[in-house]
């Protein structure tokens, strides 16, 4: 069983370091957005540190909204996903290899890079420290609860619209927690608090996501 | 490498009882019935668009039924998913081949999914699939750079992974040069002379000798 996740897993990552233009591209997306931003509001650093964390989540959100598809898209294109499903292998397990290495080509990039850029928009030191902690809890988050979005939208020819109208909303509280986390330690208050349910959230998703998608799946491929 | 298997343990059984299936408000087939025991084929027929790949995918469980049930072994496929999958091999209209995976990484995912009876580390045996299926010395070439036929030999070596006593293949042949329809053929002789059972559609005619091949019309069960 542990065999069966980590190929999927090194599957999955083969295949990304293969195709790296797609690779690059929500890292480079998420960066476009941020970086955009000063150019919108004026390079005013008070203003600018007083909506970074907000930035930076949203843009996090974005680029991780922007490259969901690729969970079970291709999959589902080639039959490899009939396989999967027929195979001799708990099909949550697979599923939760996969939106693992989804983390890993999307959120992780945006993980190492959001405090950077953030540093740009002269968020305080102080704060970048709990944007990481977020960034780090928080991203995973996007791919598991995306995972549900992806597969249950996978089947219809044109679901694009209609994912982003059903995993936005549940990505909301992680955008909510996470940027009061970062205002929080901005202003010197303790981040425990958002911090702890964002990790609760993080827990709850991985263990519940890769049944639901599953479930999912076989509505979608049928 | 087909002589020296031994016989399939147990003797199995497919039954399907009064199968319906609806398709955008129309009923692909109603009402069928049939009963497949060791050293039988049954060859689907019917028109394009009479539902036989719609029909094998229902045999897999991926497409489920409106009416009526799949047995094997006397219990419903529904509730022993895990056993089934265990003694099936599906060869569906894709491939469920990975273009940018080479050869032999997509032989390693195969077999890790399917629980092979073989080692993923067993060089050898590797070898031994690849020669058989003609695709000797193309180990590391990647899936992308395979023809048509080639692809679909790589697919077929799926069944030849495991002890699975049922094989549903989807038009096997297409695609195929003489060498590889002749191949195809062995292999399925080999399979029910081993006591399988075999689920098949097919345009061309399959040359398979001493084996009692039932023939069900789906045009005419509509």
């Amino acid at each position: 069983m542990l065999q069966a996740f980590f190929i999927i897993l090194q599957r999955d990552l083969i295949l990304a370091i293969r195709h790296r233009a797609e690779l690059m591209n929500p890292v480079l997306f998420f960066v476009l957005v941020v970086v955009l931003f000063p150019l919108g509001v004026g390079a005013d650093i008070a203003i600018l540190e007083r909506i970074a964390p907000g930035i930076i989540w949203i843009a996090a959100l974005l680029s991780a909204l922007l490259s969901l598809d690729r969970i079970f898209r291709t999959d589902m294109e080639d039959g490899s996903l009939e396989q999967m499903l027929i195979s001799a292998q708990p099909m949550s397990l697979l599923i939760l290899a996969k939106i693992i290495a989804h983390w890993l080509i999307t959120g992780l990039p945006v993980v190492v890079v959001g405090p950077l850029l953030a540093l740009f928009l002269g968020l305080p030191a102080a704060a970048i420290e709990t944007l990481l902690i977020t960034l780090l809890v928080g991203t995973p988050i996007l791919s598991a609860i995306g995972s549900v979005g992806v597969a249950l939208t996978v089947g219809l020819r044109r679901g694009g619209v209609i994912l982003s109208l059903l995993v936005l909303p549940l990505y909301v509280p992680v955008l909510i927690f996470a940027s009061q986390a970062v205002d929080a330690a901005a202003a010197g208050f303790p981040v425990l608090a958002p911090v702890a349910m964002l990790s609760a959230l993080l827990l709850l998703s991985l263990s519940l996501t890769p049944w639901a998608a599953s479930a999912a799946l076989k509505m979608s491929v049928s | 490498m087909f002589k020296s298997l031994p016989a399939y343990t147990g003797s199995q059984s497919l039954t399907v009882k009064h199968l319906a299936i609806e398709k955008q408000d129309r009923w692909l087939f109603k009402d069928v019935n049939f009963e497949l025991q060791p050293k039988e084929v049954l060859h689907l027929e019917g028109e394009n668009g009479a539902g036989k790949t719609t029909l094998l995918r229902a045999i897999c469980g991926l497409t489920l039924a409106d009416k009526g049930d799949i047995f094997w072994n006397d219990i419903s496929i529904q509730r022993q998913a895990y056993d089934y999958h265990l003694q099936l091999s599906y060869l569906g209209h894709s491939d469920g081949i990975k273009q940018d995976l080479t050869v032999l990484e997509n032989l390693r995912v195969s077999m890790v999914l399917s629980r092979s009876i073989y080692k993923v580390s067993d060089k050898a045996i590797l070898h031994d699939i690849l020669d058989s299926i003609g695709l000797k010395n193309k180990e590391n070439t990647l899936a992308f750079n395979l023809s048509a036929g080639q692809r679909r030999r790589l697919a077929f070596a799926r069944c030849l992974l495991n002890d699975s006593a049922l094989w549903v293949l989807d038009e096997p042949l297409t695609a195929l040069d003489i060498k590889g329809v002749a191949f195809i053929e062995q292999a399925i002789q080999a399979h029910i002379e081993r006591g399988g059972l075999a689920v098949i559609t097919s345009h061309q005619p399959l040359k398979i000798k001493n084996v009692r091949c039932t023939r069900l019309n789906l045009s005419a069960v509509a």
